[in-house]
């Protein structure tokens, strides 16, 4: 039954009413390629966010006072430090500024130029980071979204920054961040400590909030109770709350997609029955040559659904290539901005390349068997039709 | 087999091959490494979301510069005044 010549009738017939099935496969490769887009995009982004928050530090301590985030003294940077198990204690510098003319916001942050470890960490991203040359004068690395503004608004090689006490910072552009890190640096602006302290307004004694490492998970919890009867005016953010938070964001975002995703796939198949079960005279006709000249009913199912199959399955890979093409070559316009936002800098971060083969497997489980069986039904009930009757 | 049916093996190879390069190609770029890079840095997580000004950058921060109040109230003309 499955021999050569059969799959060349099944070609053959394919081609030659190529103009019945071109709408069916050009808006199954449209859907298919709209969910695999989002597949694509949010395993990318997904995986750069483990990527974040495996360098994140176990705990983040904030000085939380009357339902206000303050800023942290200093001193307990030293006391957190002296707990045990806690194997690095750190104060971080770090807040938005608002830019005026746009509306927006960047993300200064303040490191420490003086550790040869940020510098030789910089260096990975940016190639011509010289601390010293970096040091000689109020310096920033900015991220390309600012750069983009910057440009826009033609502030050339500098900006003048207006911190809370009236003065004026004026910090040069030292270099802008690749594109390809866009995905963390877009709207962020890396200066030293000191200038960062000035412009955000942090006093001197004091830092944004404070992040402690611990090197042995089994001590996580004893440090944590530690930590809340050290003093009542602070919040313990764990990296578990925040990896909790963004899963819970990415699956509403991709919940609500997955939910309007469903309805118009429904509809499609719904569209697809009603056109299979409308026989025309020319497919009933077909379908009675084939049985005259002995094909069983059984045979035609075979043949209806195979060739659906092929259509289907030709849909599925053009969609899953297009859509790989749209994500990770063009950097999905349009989609980008459900998943990245466009309420403050435009982001034109391109995605890291991932493929989800699991995902893919289940697209096809749920796009392909759906499609082959809403066709089944009025295949079956085409060929059970008497073929003398027809051809009369 | 007539003309259109090798195209028609043809197309459905190429696709097939797309598709292969699709699910085989190993993600050969250096973004994590300076994804990496950057947040060793600053450690702070996350990404560079476009998010509103009411919205935290990061969940669940509530960073110290609560985004209703701005922290730098500039003033456009004056920046130039004072660049001067």
């Amino acid at each position: 039954m499955l021999s050569k010549g059969y799959f060349s009738f099944l070609l053959l017939l394919l081609v030659t009413q190529r103009r019945k099935y071109l709408s069916i496969f050009f808006i199954s490769t449209f859907m298919v390629m709209l969910l695999a887009s989002t597949l694509f995009i949010s395993t990318s982004i997904e995986k750069d966010l483990s990527v974040t928050l495996e360098e994140q530090a176990e705990f983040v301590v904030q000085k939380y006072e009357g339902g206000k985030v303050l800023n942290a003294p200093e001193s307990w940077v030293e006391e957190f430090g002296e707990i045990k198990g806690v194997s690095v204690s750190s104060g971080r510098i770090y807040g938005m500024y608002f830019y005026e003319p746009s509306e927006t916001y960047f993300m200064i942050v303040g490191v420490d130029f003086f550790d040869k470890e940020i510098v030789d960490s910089l260096q990975k991203v940016v190639d011509s980071v010289d601390a010293q040359k970096f040091l000689s004068r109020n310096s920033m690395i900015i991220g390309a979204g600012v750069q983009k503004l910057f440009d826009e608004y033609e502030y050339k090689g500098n900006y003048n920054f207006r911190p809370p006490d009236r003065s004026v910072e004026k910090v040069y552009i030292y270099e802008t961040f690749p594109k390809d890190s866009a995905i963390v640096t877009n709207d962020m602006i890396i200066m030293q400590k000191d200038v960062a302290r000035k412009i955000l307004g942090v006093e001197e004694n004091y830092v944004t909030d404070i992040v402690l490492e611990v090197k042995n998970p089994l001590e996580i919890e004893t440090i944590r109770t530690k930590l809340i009867i050290s003093h009542f005016n602070m919040r313990i953010i764990e990296k578990e709350d925040i990896k909790r938070a963004y899963k819970n964001l990415y699956n509403y975002k991709g919940g609500i997609f997955m939910v309007l995703y469903i309805t118009s796939l429904l509809t499609f198949l719904l569209i697809l029955y009603q056109r299979y079960s409308m026989v025309t005279r020319v497919d009933a006709k077909e379908i009675a040559i084939l049985r005259l000249v002995g094909w069983k009913i059984n045979d035609i199912i075979v043949f209806k659904v195979l060739e659906n199959f092929l259509i289907a399955l030709g849909a599925y890979l053009f969609g899953v290539v297009l859509a790989y093409i749209y994500v990770y070559l063009i950097d999905a316009p349009m989609l980008r901005d459900i998943f990245l936002g466009a309420q403050n800098l435009s982001q034109n971060a391109s995605f890291t390349p991932v493929v989800d083969r699991s995902a893919l497997g289940v697209l096809f489980l749920i796009y392909v068997v759906p499609f082959v069986l809403a066709t089944l039904i009025p295949v079956w009930k085409i060929s059970t039709t008497e073929s003398a009757e027809v051809l009369q | 087999m007539t003309l259109a049916l090798k195209l028609f093996c043809t197309l459905f190879g190429i696709l097939l091959v797309g598709f292969l390069f699709v699910m085989l190609e190993p993600s050969k770029s250096m973004h994590h490494t300076k994804i990496q890079a950057i947040t060793s840095i600053t450690k702070l997580p996350g990404l560079s979301l476009s998010t509103p000004p009411f919205q935290e950058r990061i969940p669940f921060y509530k960073d110290s510069s609560n985004r209703f109040y701005l922290n730098a109230n500039s003033y456009n003309y004056m920046e130039f005044v004072y660049a001067q």
